[in-house]
């Protein structure tokens, strides 16, 4: 475990600052605008979005600096580094959820714009949400390799435009089903680890 | 006593494979791995890394086997890549507080020696560092961990030659200072073997096809050139890489030669290069 702190830890330091600000600026100005058709849930999407877009832009930069070669060429398990590949999308959702409502207060103080903080249940959802993405993005990452580019383009864009239609439904979501859709995503995103992890083992690294 | 044991591994990348390979690397021995562009050097070197996955036999550092105590194999190998592989943006001391806690025996101390060594400042960045100081850089980070295998794949390709002298200088002399290392060179510059490999192995589509202690193969190998008309007079030696030009032949022999043979040319160490060994033995593979 003691490796895996290690590879979370080297994530986070050598992350570019700029990817933590290029994109929430504009999504949730975007979504904010659309609040008052949509009433909520905007927050959800916004942090959906985020998180895949922190997911998959590390992912592809470490593709060009064959990263995972480098890494598994100091005293590191394969285990140990998928392991801290999946650590890093809970990671990446907790900065996603503070960079959002933290630019979300901003915008609500200094620009008076209406906008509303996300409640726990929003979280959860989007939570739920984050796990069942990256449990289907892995597996495809480290299957299709730098070709999975092509469709984290699509897949992000897709998200992007169903966002502010999904968006609507989350207040539906929430009330029917508070607390189901947490222990299913969970399930998933553990049998993606397994299915990765399979994949993985037999990888190689040029 | 062996620090390194390959015992039949074999492992296929797409078209091309590994197949058998089966060598040792005893400690204080610097060997030198030299093939052609393609001839599965670097394959092999990211086999014992299990970047690739061998599919047949085993991979041993002192007793450990490389898959099944992945993480105390590579606690013991230091690697210098043929690319940069430190983040450009970060510095040097950056770079090394990112590596530094994967290694239980990591010493600071050696680290800072061998920075002062090589002149490098730890607050540079690394895009700021010429190629030379990056693979200086590197071997500094592969030697501060107390490593038993030094891993080389090209490190002095791209490099001038002075740095290249200072660079083999150092590596000849560190496995001088500790005996207990072995080091696997592998490259296509073979003046560098030439200067400080104690063994060499050489690879041809993707098998090991000669491996023994330089001085021996150096004993062993003679180029001899001659008249067309002689040419029959060195059928019984196995000639390698036979290169007719107009009415002369030449060829590398790598029996013993006990006749004398009269008007023909021999060519022996120290005339005799790696290089020209390695150009007769890659002849034999066009033949």
């Amino acid at each position: 475990m003691k490796t895996v702190w290690h590879l979370v830890m080297k994530e986070l330091k050598t992350q570019d600052i700029r990817l933590f600000l290029l994109l929430p600026l504009p999504l949730i100005f975007f979504y904010a605008m659309l609040q008052p058709i949509f009433q909520t849930g905007a927050y959800t999407i916004v942090i959906v979005l985020m998180t895949y877009f922190l997911l998959a832009g590390n992912n592809h930069k470490q593709l060009d600096y064959k990263f995972d070669r480098i890494i598994l060429s100091l005293p590191v398990t394969r285990h140990e580094m998928l392991l801290s590949k999946y650590a890093m999308v809970i990671v990446w959702y907790i900065l996603a959820a503070i960079i959002c409502n933290a630019i979300g207060t901003v915008y609500m103080l200094y620009y008076q714009m209406d906008i509303r903080l996300s409640s726990p249940m929003e979280l959860a959802l989007s939570l739920s949400a984050v796990l069942l993405i990256a449990g289907i993005y892995y597996p495809l990452y480290y299957l299709f390799d730098r070709k999975f580019l092509y469709i984290n383009i699509f897949l992000f864009t897709v998200m992007f435009v169903a966002g502010p239609s999904i968006s609507r439904s989350v207040p539906e979501i929430v009330v029917r089903f508070p607390l189901m859709l947490l222990p299913i995503s969970v399930a998933v995103f553990a049998l993606s680890f397994w299915f990765s992890f399979l994949i993985f083992q037999r990888a190689r690294f040029s | 006593m062996n620090v390194l044991e390959l015992d039949n591994v074999s492992v296929t990348l797409g078209n091309f494979s590994l197949l058998h390979i089966s060598f040792n690397l005893q400690r204080g021995t610097i060997a030198g791995l030299i093939g052609a562009n393609g001839s599965g050097k670097t394959t092999l070197i990211r086999t014992i890394m299990d970047l690739y996955r061998r599919e047949t036999g085993s991979i041993k550092l002192n007793g450990l086997d490389n898959i099944r105590d992945a993480k105390l194999f590579k606690e013991k190998i230091g690697f210098v890549y043929d690319e940069n592989y430190f983040l450009e943006n970060l510095t040097i001391e950056q770079n090394k507080n990112l590596i530094r806690p994967f290694y239980a025996k990591w010493d600071e101390t050696l680290f800072s020696t061998l920075l002062e060594k090589f002149a490098l400042e730890r607050d540079k960045k690394v895009r700021h560092l010429s190629k030379g100081m990056k693979t200086k850089f590197s071997l500094a980070v592969a030697l501060s961990h107390h490593a038993d295998l030094l891993l080389l794949d090209e490190p002095t390709s791209g490099l001038d030659p002075v740095f290249r002298v200072e660079l083999l200088e150092f590596i000849a002399q560190n496995i001088q200072d500790h005996p207990h290392m072995a080091v696997l060179f592998s490259t296509h510059i073979t003046a560098d073997l030439d200067r400080i490999a104690s063994h060499i192995v050489y690879m041809r589509g993707g098998k090991i096809r000669l491996q023994m202690p330089k001085d021996d193969l150096f004993n062993r190998c003679t180029v001899i050139r001659g008249n067309r008309n002689a040419i029959g007079r060195i059928d019984g030696l196995k000639p390698i890489g036979l290169r007719h030009t107009g009415d002369t032949f030449e060829c590398l022999i790598m029996e013993p030669l006990s006749a004398e043979f009269g008007d023909l040319e021999y060519i022996r160490y120290p005339r005799l290069r790696l290089e020209d060994i390695m150009y007769y033995l890659e002849r034999e593979k066009a033949e």
